[in-house]
C-alpha cells in the first residue's frame, strides 16, 4: 500500500508556500510537494517545481495584498488547476497561513474541492494563525477559513503564533520561522510514517481509523530531545505549540511516530510510548510506527496525533485585539522568508546591539568618567498617551470567499466565541522569556509564572 | 610615604556587567579611577547560563574600563548572587576554659570554629560564613572578650550556593587570566554601598531589586544578621507585561520604564496610551491600571516573599527601616508599596556625601559596594602582613 500511496502536501500563499519550500529542501522521498500562490515571485523564490500561480491578470502575478476579494477572484479563475492539484492525492496536505489573502482563500477552496471529490483524499491541514498584533479583522477572516477547513479535515492543526510570540518572547519575524520549523517537522513526520521508510510503520488504513471523520476535534503534538532523553522528549511534546491551546488534553485515539538514531533501546522506546499514552489519558486506539536514521545520532523526534476526547478550555476569554484601519502585507511577506536567514538575522542585529551599546559606552567611559546606567530614553520613546474620546476605527469589511448569508455569520459569531481558546496555555507553560530555565519553585509555586495569571487577577484590556 | 594599589570591581549582573576600577591609599581613601560596562548576555535570573557569552561580555566591560583607568587589572572582587544562593543560621558553643569565668579569645575562637564547620550537602560551597554576635550565657553581645560567664555562643549566618554556579561564575572571569580575589553576595555589597553605619546599628534591611533577583541583607547591631535571594527581580515584571499586555519583551520593558508604577492615583487609573504610538500594525491603546495590575501584583507578590524570610526580625527590636536599592528601585511608587506590605518606613538607597554624582545610581550600588568591600578587605590583609603571612586562600569565601 505505502508503495502506492500518493502523499501530496500543497503550500497556499505565501506562508504555505515557504513551507513547501522547505519541505523541498528536506527531500522526503514520497511525498510529492505543490505551491499555489498569486504572486508569481513568491513561488519562483520558492523553487518548487509543481508551482501555480493563479494571480494572473488579477494580481498581475503580485500578491493580493491581503485582499481577499481579489484572491477569491483569482482562485475562482484557476479553479480547473486547483482541481488537478488535488486530484490523485491519497493523502493530501494542505498548509497556509490565515489571515492574509490567497491563503485564506485557496486552503478553504482546496479543502472543498478534496470534500466534494468521488474518491476523498484524507486531509491534514495545518495553518498559522494570524498575531493577535495584527488586528481583529485579520483575526476574523483567519476563524472563518479556519472553521471551513476544520469541517473538510480528517486531521486540522492550527498554530497559534500568538501562543509561539508569547512563549518565546521573540520577534514577529522569528515567531513565523519558529511556526514554520514545527510544521515542516510535522509534515515530515506523516510522511515518514506512511512511506513504509521505517522499522515500525503506521500504514493508511490505520490513519483512516484513527482519523475516520472529517470536523472532529484533532490534536497534533512535535517533540524532540537529544542524548536519547525520554523525558526531555516528553517534556517538549507536551510544551508543543501546536498543542498549546488545550488543557489536560485526553485523546480520543492516538497515534504516535517516533523517528531515533540506531542506538535507541528498545526499552526507552517502550517507556517513551507507554507514558506518552498515559500523559494523554487514550481511552480508544492506539498506534505508532518507528523510523531509524543513522544520522540522528542521540536525537529523538517524537510526532504525536489523535483525536481529542475532551480537553479543558481556559477559564475565560481574552480580549480581542484593538481594530486598526491601515493594514500591510508585510508580516505575510516576512513569513516566506527563511527560518534559518531570519535567526541568523537575528543574531546578527543582536551583535551589532551589543556592540553599538559597547562602544557608545566606550565613548563615554574612555576618559576615566563613569557613563550613566541605560535611562528611560535608551529604551525607546515613550508610550503616546491615547485620547479617551477618540472615534473608534472604521471597521473594514471583513471577506471570507463564499458568501455571507445567515450561515456565515453565524459562523463567524462561532468564530469568535472559539478563538478565545487559542489564547491560553497550561499555567506551568507560561514562562515566556524564562522558558528555557529550571522552574523557580518557592512554596511549591513557580515564581516565573506570571503573578497576575497565578493569582486570577483579571487584565482588562 | 603613601601606599597605593588599584582594586577592581566587577558585578555580572542579569542586566549588565559593570566594572569599577578604584585606588587606595593607605587602606583609607578610595578614589574612583575608571569604569566598564557591558550589557549581559548569558545570564538568566542572576544565574550564568551560557558562559562563553557571559565571559566575552565580561571581558569586554573590563577592557573598557582597563582603557578608561589606563591600569591593567589583575584581580576583581566578584559579585554573585542567583537562585542557587541559600542561607541558614548555626551557632557554635564553647565553655569558658578559664577559672576565673572570663571569655578569652580562645573560648571565643573555640565557639567560632564549632559554628563554622557545619558540613554542606555534597555540591554544596559556603560563599560567606558571617558572624552575627555572640551570646555569654544567652545574653547577647558583639563583643564578649572580657565578659564574664560559663559559655559563650558563637551566631553565623551561612550563605551557601551550588559548586557548579559558582564555578561557572568564577570560571567566567579567570578564562581570561584575571584572578577572583573576593567573592560577595551581591546583596552585601549594595547594602554596603547604600546604608550608613548608624542604619546598620539601628537595623536596616537593604533590598537589591536586580533585572534577575532581589537580594537582601539585614543588618543590626553593625552586623549581618541575614542575607539572601528572592528569585523575583525586574525581568520578572517585564515577562509578566509581555504576557499580560501582549507586547514583546522589548516593547514591554518600555512600557515598564515609562509607564510603570507601583501605585496609582485616582486621575491615572482612568488613562490610556498607545503601545507604539505609531498607529501602525500592531499599535493598541492599553490602559495604565492594567499595566499597573500587572506589575503591583509582581511586586507585592515579591514584598510578601520577602517578608516571610524575614518575619522573625519584623519586631520592635529588629528591623528599623527597608532600603531598596538596584535598577527596578526606580519604578514610581516602589516604596510606598513596600512600606505598606512590610510594615516599615521604606526609602531609596542613600549613598555616602563622598561619592561623586556621576556614580549616585541605584544601578551601581552593588559595583560600588564591591570596591568598597575590597578596600575593607584590603586593609585587614595589610594588616595581617605587617604580621608575618599574607592572606590566605580561605578568604576567599569567608568575611
Amino acid at each position: 500500500m505505502g508503495a502506492n500511496l500518493t502523499i501530496r502536501a500543497i503550500g497556499a500563499g505565501g506562508a504555505g508556500a515557504n513551507v513547501i519550500k522547505r519541505l523541498a529542501a528536506l527531500g522526503l522521498p514520497g511525498l510529492e510537494l505543490a505551491a499555489i500562490d498569486a504572486d508569481l515571485s513568491a513561488l519562483e523564490d520558492a523553487g518548487v517545481e509543481n508551482a501555480i500561480a493563479i494571480g494572473g491578470s488579477h494580481t498581475d502575478d503580485m500578491g493580493t495584498g491581503g485582499d481577499a476579494n481579489l484572491a477569491k477572484e483569482a482562485a475562482i479563475a484557476h479553479y480547473p488547476k486547483l482541481v488537478q492539484a488535488v486530484r490523485g492525492a491519497d493523502v493530501l496536505i494542505i498548509i497556509s497561513g490565515f489571515g492574509g489573502g490567497t491563503g485564506s482563500v485557496v486552503a478553504p477552496i482546496l479543502s472543498k474541492i478534496a470534500s466534494e471529490m468521488k474518491k476523498k483524499p484524507f486531509v491534514v491541514s495545518f495553518s498559522f494563525a494570524p498575531l493577535g498584533l495584527e488586528g481583529a479583522e485579520r483575526g476574523t477572516l483567519a476563524t472563518l477559513a479556519q472553521n471551513y477547513i476544520r469541517k473538510r479535515s480528517n486531521l486540522a492543526v492550527s498554530l497559534p503564533n500568538d501562543i509561539i510570540l508569547a512563549r518565546a518572547q521573540v520577534p514577529v519575524e522569528k515567531a513565523f520561522s519558529i511556526a514554520n520549523a514545527h510544521v515542516v517537522k510535522s509534515v515530515a513526520a506523516i510522511a515518514k510514517m506512511l512511506s513504509k521508510s521505517g522499522t515500525v510503520n503506521i500504514d493508511f488504513p490505520t490513519l483512516k481509523k484513527v482519523f475516520p471523520k472529517t470536523g472532529e476535534k484533532t490534536f497534533l503534538a512535535f517533540g524532540m530531545a537529544r542524548d536519547n532523553s525520554v523525558e526531555n522528549a516528553l517534556e517538549s511534546l507536551a510544551a508543543s505549540p501546536l498543542l498549546g491551546k488545550y488543557q489536560n488534553l485526553k485523546a480520543g485515539s492516538l497515534l504516535i511516530s517516533l523517528t531515533c538514531g540506531s542506538g535507541f533501546e528498545m526499552n526507552k522506546m517502550q517507556l517513551l510510548l507507554e507514558s506518552a499514552a498515559q500523559r494523554l489519558g487514550v481511552k480508544g486506539r492506539v498506534g505508532f510506527g518507528v523510523v531509524t536514521n543513522e544520522k540522528f545520532g542521540d536525537k529523538i523526534e517524537v510526532c504525536a496525533m489523535g483525536t481529542i476526547e475532551s480537553a479543558e478550555l481556559p477559564p475565560e476569554p481574552a480580549a480581542m485585539p484593538p481594530k486598526i484601519s491601515e493594514r500591510s502585507i508585510a508580516a505575510n511577506e516576512k513569513a516566506a522568508e527563511s527560518a534559518e536567514e531570519e535567526e541568523k538575522r537575528e543574531e546578527e542585529q543582536a551583535q551589532e546591539q551589543s556592540e553599538e551599546m559597547n562602544s557608545q559606552l566606550q565613548a563615554s567611559g574612555a576618559d576615566g568618567n563613569v557613563a550613566p546606567p541605560p535611562s528611560a530614553s535608551d529604551v525607546g520613546p515613550a508610550p503616546v498617551p491615547a485620547e479617551p474620546e477618540e472615534a473608534p476605527r472604521k471597521k473594514r469589511r471583513g471577506f471570507f470567499g463564499f458568501g455571507r448569508g445567515k450561515d456565515e455569520k453565524e459562523e463567524a459569531a462561532a468564530a469568535q466565541a472559539q478563538q478565545a481558546e487559542f489564547k491560553f496555555m497550561e499555567m506551568s507553560q507560561q514562562r515566556g522569556f524564562f522558558e528555557d530555565t529550571p522552574p523557580n519553585l518557592r512554596n511549591d509555586v513557580d515564581l516565573d509564572v506570571p503573578t497576575y495569571l497565578r493569582k486570577g487577577i483579571k487584565i482588562t484590556l | 610615604m603613601s601606599d597605593s594599589k588599584t582594586i577592581t570591581a566587577l558585578e555580572i549582573g542579569t542586566g549588565k556587567m559593570q566594572v569599577f576600577i578604584g585606588e587606595v591609599v593607605d587602606d583609607k581613601l578610595l578614589n574612583f579611577i575608571g569604569s566598564g560596562q557591558a550589557a549581559t548576555e548569558g545570564v538568566k535570573k542572576a544565574d550564568i547560563v551560557d558562559i562563553r557569552r557571559a565571559a566575552s561580555q565580561a571581558q569586554a566591560a573590563i577592557v573598557m574600563a582597563e582603557r578608561s583607568a589606563s591600569a591593567q587589572i589583575k584581580s576583581v572582587c566578584l559579585g554573585i548572587s542567583g537562585t542557587h544562593i541559600k542561607g541558614f543560621r548555626n551557632v557554635g558553643s564553647a565553655n569558658v576554659s578559664g577559672a576565673d569565668g572570663v571569655v578569652r579569645r580562645e573560648d571565643v575562637e573555640r565557639a567560632k570554629e564549632d559554628a563554622r564547620t557545619k558540613s554542606l550537602a555534597e555540591g554544596r560551597s559556603y560563599i560567606h560564613r558571617i558572624c552575627c554576635g555572640y551570646y555569654v550565657d544567652d545574653k547577647f553581645c558583639t563583643n564578649p572578650l572580657g565578659l564574664s560567664g560559663r559559655r559563650v555562643d558563637a551566631e553565623y549566618w551561612m550563605m551557601h550556593g551550588d559548586n557548579d554556579r559558582i564555578a561557572s561564575a568564577i570560571h567566567a572571569v579567570e578564562s581570561f587570566g584575571i584572578e577572583v580575589e573576593h567573592l560577595v553576595f551581591s546583596g552585601i555589597a549594595s547594602a554596603l554601598a547604600v546604608t550608613s553605619p548608624q542604619q546598620k546599628i539601628d537595623g536596616v534591611l537593604c533590598v537589591d531589586i536586580g533585572c534577575g533577583t532581589s537580594d537582601y541583607a539585614y543588618y543590626r547591631h553593625g552586623h549581618i544578621v541575614q542575607a539572601g535571594v528572592i528569585p523575583v527581580g525586574g525581568d520578572h515584571i517585564t515577562n509578566d507585561l509581555s504576557f499580560g499586555i501582549r507586547l514583546t519583551r522589548k516593547n514591554s520593558e518600555r512600557v515598564k520604564i515609562h509607564c510603570g508604577k507601583a501605585n496609582l492615583s485616582e486621575d491615572e487609573r482612568g488613562m490610556q496610551f498607545w503601545s507604539l504610538g505609531d498607529k501602525q500594525i500592531g499599535d493598541k491603546k492599553i490602559p495604565l491600571d492594567a499595566v499597573n495590575r500587572i506589575i503591583r501584583a509582581r511586586l507585592e507578590e515579591l514584598f510578601l516573599l520577602l517578608r516571610e524570610d524575614i518575619q522573625e526580625y519584623l519586631t520592635e527590636d529588629g528591623i528599623k527601616e527597608v532600603v531598596l536599592t538596584g535598577g527596578t528601585s526606580n519604578l514610581d511608587g516602589i516604596c510606598e508599596l513596600a512600606a505598606a506590605v512590610l510594615e516599615r518606613p521604606c526609602g531609596k538607597g542613600r549613598f555616602d556625601s563622598s561619592i561623586g554624582e556621576k556614580l549616585r545610581y541605584q544601578e551601581y550600588a552593588t559595583a560600588l559596594g564591591l570596591l568598597e568591600y575590597a578596600r575593607i578587605e584590603g586593609a585587614k590583609s595589610s594588616r595581617k602582613k605587617s604580621g608575618w603571612l599574607g592572606k590566605t586562600f580561605g578568604q576567599l569565601f569567608n568575611i
